[in-house]
């Protein structure tokens, strides 16, 4: 991993398009402003691995299983 | 007509209008870009991956089940999904079980454009909604 040192107000380029500014250090927080193209989603990295292992559970979920828990009127 | 390969539901025949596309895949699985949805019941449909026979989710339509239901899609996912008229959006959501019983993942919906047949799972930031809420029973 490429470590940086940056202050408060100072940025990261990412290629062309991506840049990662420091806005403000509190007491225990870093707040960042990202700048990315419009169609580039953004998140919070464990709000996004709890989705995909979500998923993954949901994946695997069968109409057999589901039935045990649900009435499904066909 | 296009032929598909399914793992569950053998070897489908599918309108080339019923192809809907996932740029962003699912997260979880980003290289499937392409779905399309079997109904299965009432308000109970499979989304399964075109290009990966063996990904399926159960999905529902959630404004039905839970009516104060709502969420503001993000400038990122609307760029995505090139929405120009909301009327063309059509939602879904993903079903998952565990031990306590079935649930339904509200805090992520699966968003299409009907109209541009683009998909996309939006991930809200809204800590209101849950990634389990559980479903009534019986669906309504």
């Amino acid at each position: 991993m490429l470590v940086l040192t940056r202050k408060p107000e100072q940025t990261i380029a990412i290629g062309d398009q991506i840049k990662v500014r420091i806005l403000e250090i509190g007491n225990g927080f870093v707040k960042i402003g990202i700048d990315a193209p419009r169609d580039m989603p953004i998140y919070r990295e464990e709000l996004y691995d709890k989705l995909k292992q979500l998923n993954r559970e949901a994946a695997k979920l069968d109409m057999e299983r589901l039935k045990d828990f649900l009435e499904i009127k066909r | 007509m296009l032929k598909i390969q399914t793992t569950r539901f053998g070897e489908l025949e599918v309108e080339e209008e019923r192809i809907l596309s996932f740029p962003l895949g699912i997260p979880g699985f980003s290289s499937a870009k392409q779905f399309f949805l079997i109904e299965h019941a009432e308000n109970i449909w499979w989304l399964q991956a075109a290009d990966d026979a063996d990904l399926a989710f159960i999905v529902t339509e959630p404004f039905s089940l839970f009516p104060e239901y709502a969420f503001r899609l993000s400038d990122d996912l609307e760029a995505v999904l090139q929405i120009v008229d909301p009327q063309s959006l059509v939602v879904f959501a993903i079903v998952s079980a565990d031990a306590a019983g079935a649930c339904v993942n509200l805090r992520a919906p699966i968003v299409i454009n009907s109209v541009k047949l683009l998909g996309a799972q939006f991930l809200s930031d809204d800590e209101n909604l849950s990634f389990r809420t559980p479903l009534p029973n019986p669906l309504k």
